[in-house]
Parts: structure tokens; sequence; C-alpha cells
């Protein structure tokens, strides 16, 4: 499922597997793990437990700030949508790395399609089962355990740690990091000059996907024939649009709806459309030539495209209007910010490989197209679990890729932010 | 008067006991996890409460205490405030040395823990010897600055020696070149009991080639291996101080020990480029220090020094005046009887163990 190319994997990492003779920074970090690894595996699960569909996190948002509290954050927030922010002062805030997870879970449609509970938390054979295993309740403890590996290793930091649990990302149109990029961060003069995206990745990098957005073609006329007629042709042709791509959901047309305004008949057409190349934009200009070109010989009818608004109320009451649109992204593969991801991994003994997520249906994605396009901030996946088990039925995530998760995060958040240890050998000095 | 020094390595932890003649009363290796956290623990599991009760005093060593730690410092909040000012100039040790008297303070709330900074023999290096060719400005900021990684043995080694030319009646030892034989070696000049030079660099990088660290190197050669793989700071340390040194030159892991002795020729590389980077480091430690009285020996190999002094005494044959005399020591002693000894002096001098803030 996942995208790597031969350029990207031109680096033979496994070169770079550091040899464990003494202590270094890495062992000190993995010899903090012990004695936290049933702790992360239970809050994990505890999380799952917590049913927290889109809009309804606050208990899992009261947890995770406990839970942060207790680990020894420097300072714990939660925002004015529900956001929960816990921070790890470094020396300067010249920079900041920020570690993303979100705290909903996609709905879960089919229970009878699970051979567990959904929210049964439970692990068997090594693996955690339940909604949110994988997305993203699974990153988002690691993520929280990332932050206090650094703080229990005393491993000086030069700039700032911020794991940030999210509200609404499962919503669409990313709110929850959008308010808190906006307004949160700012309010707390933290500036990412990093971002890890906690999502899963099975402990690869991945610097990307393709984003989705859902439009509303709206047809409108005097005659209700002709309005008819013409959604008929444009949702005929709509259909045909895009270039199908094996197992990958690239369009997904609504059945239109038609009412009266002001005396006349409308429909409208709700098209859900992946972004790759175009974004939202583009994409909205190539439905309406279709459309209009579609509607062209059903008669005398005016047709547009919009990207709506709806208004989403988080836990705590706020709204906020929002697009439901998630721009592609991407960063090039051979950016600092990879390049850096890759040398602290291979240095802390992993292989990972570089690749994109795919997110094979629409309406999957992560806070990376905000982040990237909006904000201009490098970031780049690494979580546990595989996205293949996302917004499914008996999603999962092994234990050991949990805990393997929290101490590559570290390790990647010490890489963009700490204080490089170069110069202290395992000779015993 | 009795001290108990911890000596906590990669995945033991050695604990003597000491009293006040600095008679090592007993002394074992604890096998723990290698967690610093975890110091405390161990050794408190193991002492027993009768053993703690009639103890004054727990020493640890620290490797790094920078200019800011100049003598024994007694382990509390300003102490961890001090060190957590200093930990970006060792990140790794400072951090481990604070996790680790935290514990063992933890362990035993009613002893005094001592830190023993093998930096801060150093601490007064001139600045000739402790700065670099670099922008003094950037020195500052960055806390650039050279020292020395083996204080406690040259401090200890230099002392002893100095007193047995003076109970022998021969002649004062006022410039001597100390060589600490360990797993990284250090050379130090002394005169009159005050460090003028040391190879030791602001890492221990710097210096002469250790079991797995390269020693001095030019720094280019460090952005060519950087350029050549894409590697960051992390695999620099791999390259230049996991794999580097007498391992590389050898081919294998190898002690300096075996190095030192080279009876095989697999080790022949090894030992004559060890021998003419501690040749030139004795040559550059003479001439800081005008001349020379004595070299003595110590750390954990101190006894290879014998087959050294044969090398030395050729070399320098042919560099230095027949009329310049001098002598060679070996010191013996193990560094828990080494840290042991100021812990005492500095109990006695005190007298009731310090407050703890």
């Amino acid at each position: 499922m996942v995208q790597y190319t031969g350029q990207e994997l031109a680096v033979d990492v496994k070169r770079l597997g550091i040899k464990k003779a003494g202590v270094d920074m890495y062992d000190l970090l993995k010899r903090k793990m012990t004695g936290v690894e049933s702790e992360l595996v239970d809050f994990a699960s505890e999380l799952i437990r917590m049913p927290s569909p889109s809009l309804e996190e606050q208990a899992v948002a009261r947890r995770v700030a406990e839970r942060m509290t207790e680990l020894g954050f420097d300072r714990v927030e939660t925002d004015a949508i529900g956001n929960v922010v816990g921070i790890l002062l470094g020396r300067s805030s010249e920079s900041t790395v920020m570690v993303n997870a979100h705290m909903d879970t996609a709905a879960v449609e089919a229970e009878s399609a699970w051979t567990r509970q959904p929210l049964s938390g439970v692990v068997e054979n090594g693996t955690l089962h339940g909604v949110g295993a994988s997305d993203c309740k699974g990153g988002l403890a690691a993520a929280i355990y990332a932050g206090a590996l650094l703080k229990r290793s005393l491993l000086p930091l030069r700039g700032n740690v911020v794991v940030a649990a999210t509200v609404a990302e499962e919503k669409g149109g990313s709110a929850g990091i959008r308010y808190l990029m906006e307004h949160t961060l700012p309010s707390l003069e933290l500036k990412p000059t990093h971002a890890i995206l906690a999502e899963p990745t099975g402990l690869d990098l991945f610097r990307g996907h393709t984003g989705w957005a859902q439009f509303d073609v709206v047809v409108q006329g005097i005659s209700p024939f002709e309005v008819d007629d013409a959604v008929q042709a444009i949702s005929r042709d709509l259909e045909l649009d895009p270039e199908a791509t094996p197992g990958i959901e690239e369009s997904r047309i609504d059945r239109p709806r038609f009412d009266n305004v002001g005396g006349y008949r409308r429909g409208v057409i709700g098209v859900s459309r992946r972004l790759a190349v175009m974004d939202a934009g583009a994409m909205c200009g190539r439905i309406e030539r279709t459309a209009t070109r579609a509607a062209h010989g059903a008669g005398n009818v005016n047709v547009a495209v919009q990207i709506p608004k709806t208004e989403q109320r988080f836990y705590t009451r706020q709204t906020r209007m929002t697009e439901t649109r998630v721009e592609a992204w991407e960063v090039d593969a051979y950016h600092p910010a990879i390049e850096r991801a890759r040398q602290v991994l291979a240095a802390a003994g992993r292989e990972p490989r570089v690749g994109k997520w795919t997110l094979p249906r629409l309406g999957m994605a992560t806070a990376g197209g905000v982040l990237v396009r909006d904000f201009n901030i490098p970031a780049l996946g690494y979580g546990p679990g595989i996205e293949a088990l996302c917004h499914a039925a008996d999603e999962s995530v092994p234990v050991q890729n949990l805990l393997d998760a929290a101490y590559g995060l570290a390790a990647l958040c010490h890489g963009y932010v700490g204080i490089p240890v170069c110069g202290w050998t395992s000779d015993e000095i | 008067m009795k001290v108990l020094v911890v000596m906590a390595r990669h995945q033991t932890i050695d604990v003597s006991w000491f009293d006040g003649m600095k008679v090592r009363l007993d002394g074992q290796s604890l096998p723990y996890d290698g967690d610093p956290e975890s110091v405390g623990r161990v050794v408190h599991e193991r002492v027993s409460s009768d053993e703690s009760r009639a103890v004054d005093a727990i020493v640890t060593r620290a490797r790094y205490g920078g200019i800011r730690f100049r003598d024994l410092a007694v382990w509390n909040e300003a102490t961890d405030r001090a060190l957590e000012q200093i930990a970006p100039e060792a990140p790794l040790p400072v951090g481990i040395t604070r996790a680790q008297a935290a514990s063992l303070q933890a362990a035993f709330p009613d002893l005094p823990v001592w830190l023993a900074f093998e930096t801060s023999f150093f601490a007064d290096l001139p600045e000739r010897e402790a700065l670099y060719g670099l922008d003094p400005v950037f020195m500052t900021e960055h806390r650039i600055r050279r020292t020395g990684f083996h204080g406690w043995y040259h401090r200890a080694a230099v002392h002893a020696a100095r007193s047995t030319a003076r109970r022998e009646r021969s002649r004062t030892w006022s410039r001597i070149l100390s060589i600490c034989l360990e797993p990284r070696p250090e050379l130090a000049a002394i005169r009159d009991g005050r460090p003028v030079m040391v190879t030791g660099g602001m890492t221990p990088f710097e210096g002469l080639p250790g079991e797995s660290s390269c020693g001095d190197l030019d720094p280019s050669i460090l952005l060519k291996v950087v350029d050549s793989g894409r590697l960051g700071p992390e695999q620099l340390n791999q390259v230049a101080g996991e794999e580097g040194g007498l391992q590389a030159l050898a081919g294998g892991p190898v002690t300096l020990e075996a190095v030192i002795r080279c009876d095989h020729a697999g080790l022949e590389l090894a030992h004559t480029v060890w021998m003419e980077r501690l040749i030139r480091a004795v040559g550059a430690g003479i001439a800081a220090l005008g001349g020379l009285d004595g070299v003595v020996f110590s750390g954990r190999y101190a006894g290879a020094g014998r087959w050294l002094e044969i090398g030395l005494r050729e070399r320098l044959g042919q560099a230095l005046e027949p009329s310049v005399m001098w002598g060679v020591s070996y010191f013996s002693e193990r560094l828990d009887a080494v840290l042991a000894e100021p812990a005492i002096l500095k109990l006695m001098a005190c007298g009731p163990v310090p407050e703890r803030t």
C-alpha cells in the first residue's frame, strides 16, 4: 500500500546502524523505556476504551492532560476548542518540534464486522485491539510517552517539544490543528519549526499524501425538468471524470438533493474528490467545467460549484465554520528535515523507509496539509500501526510497535531540538 | 570516618568502603540495568542499613563539571540547578550524573552525596592552553574550552610521585608528565601540582587515540565523513567515537594494554600510530613544562607503562640533552581509592557533614 521510490531508498541506512558498545544517548532513552512499557500500553488501552468520536473528545482530552501533568511536562494547556498541548521547555524558543496526534476516532460503522468489541482496548497475542488503536490513540500515547522519556533522560533540549493532542481530525477540514496553529500556539509564544505526525506509518517515515475535498454542485433553474435532467447529466459525467486507480477511491458522488428556493428549482450534488496535483480551488474549477458542459444540453439552468462550509461544534461548545477540505501535501524526499530524521533513526538503530501514505478511502487525512501548505512547516509521519487498518473493522496495533514508536519519537524530537551528543564516546572516560 | 565510593559503569556499579585511613574495607561489583536512575536502588539493596549508618558520606564519580565545579560538591538542589546549566557542554555525562546523584540521595536520604568531578583538576587550566584558535566571543558563547577527563588519577598520581621523591630525598619533581592509561588515555603536563597542558579537548574526542575514539583529527576529515554519507552528529560520533581509535586501527575491539604490549603482528599498526601520538604529546608536554623531572603512569593499565618507558627513554634520549635526568613512577591505585581520599580529607576538614539545602 505504501509508495516507495528507488531513489528514496538510495542510502543504505543499515550501513549506519549503530554499534552498541557502551552507553550512548539511545541506550539511555531505551533504558528509560524499561519500567514505563506496561504503563504506556495500559494508557493506550485506556484511551481506546474511552469513546471519542469527533467533537466528543472531552473524556480523552481530560485524561491526556492529566497524564501529561503526571509525567512531568513543563506546561499542559487545553485550548478553547479542546486541543490539549503538553510542552517540554527548551533553552530557547528558536526551534520547536511539535508531535501531533488526534484524540478523535473514525465512527464505527459496521460493529458486526468486528470480532472484538470496538472499545475493548484488549491486548491479545502482543496486539492492542480497538477503534483508534492505529488511528491514532496508539500514536497519541506513544507521543506523550516520548515526551516523558526525554524528560526523564535529562538530556538538555535546545528548543521546545510540544505534544499536541488535537480534536476533530476525523471530521475533515482539520479544524483542530488549524485552530491550534492560528490561535493556541501563538498565544503560548510557540512556533513549530518541525512537525511529526504520530499517525500510522508502521514506523517508516512518511512525507506526504493526497488530499480530498467535498464540493457541492448547485444546479438552479425555473424548469424542474430541466434542473432534474441537468443534475442527472452532471452526475453521469462526474462519475466518468476522474481516472480510476485500482484500490484507491478517487471520487464519491452523493445522491442529489432537491429543493425550491425563491421560485427556483434547485438540485445539489455532493461530490468528494481526491486531490493530488490539483488543489481544491483548481479541482473546483474542473468540476464546474465538467458540470457546465454536461448541463449545456439540458436546458436553461445555472450551474455553480462551491466548497460548502459547515459549522462544527466542539465539545467545549465553541463553534467554527469549516470547509471539508484537506489539501495534498508533500515534503521533498531530500528535505533537511527528512535527512535529519533518517540520520537520527539510523543512529537509534532503526531502519526506516521513506514513503507516503496511500489513504485508499476518501475522508482519510492527516494534519500535514495544514502544517505544510498553510504554515510552511516541514512535517513527516512517524507512528505505530499501519494505515490499512485505519477506519476499518478490527483495528489494532502491535504492542511492540507502540513501544518502538515512543522511543523513535523521542529520538526524533531530540534530533530536531536536542543538543547533539557528539564527542562523548563509549570509552570509559 | 567512613566513605562509600560508588562508580557506575555501563553494566555494573562498583561500590567500595574506605575508612579514615583510606583503607579499602570491602568492595563489590553489582550488576544493574545501566539506567542511572536505578543506581541508588541497586546500591541500597546491597548496602545493609547497618553499613549505611556507619558511612559518613557517599562519593560518586562525575565525569564533567566544567569550570563551574572546581572541587568535590555535595549534591543538593543548587548543585543540580548548576549542573542543569552546564548540561549543554556535556549533555550525556551531566544528565547521567544528575540522575545518579538524585537516585543515590533518594536511596540514602540521611547521607551526603559528594560528586567528584573529573574535570575539576583542570578548571584552572591556563587560558593559553584552554582556548582554541577561534573567535573568543564564539568560544564564550558556546562555552568552548579544553579540559581533561582523568583529573583524579592525574592529581593522585602526581601527588604520590612527588611525595615519594621527597621521601627518598631525590631531586624535586616539579615538572611532571602524567600519563593516564585508561581506555581513553590522557597525558597532562603538571608543574608544581597544577596542570599546564592536557591532551583532552572540549570533549573526549580530542587527544590520544582511545580504544574506540579517534583522538586528534583535522576537522575537515569529519566534514568529509559527513559529506560522503549524508551523516549527522550521531553518525560522526559513531565513526569517530565508537568505531575509531585502536579498534579501527587494529581491525577489531582491543585494549590499550594489548596495543602497548603489541605481542602480535596484527596490532603493529595500532601500536605504531598510538606510540607516535604519545611521543608527540610528550614533546608538547615537555615544551609546556620547560623541562622534565619525571613521568608518572596511572590508570587501570598503569602496569603497561613499563613497556612505554623503554620506548620513551629511547626517543627522549635522542631528543633531550644527555644531562637531563628524569625519573619514572607508577601509580597503581584503583580509582575508588583515589576518589575516597579527597572525600575523607573533606570530611575531616568540614567536621560534621555539610548541610543539604
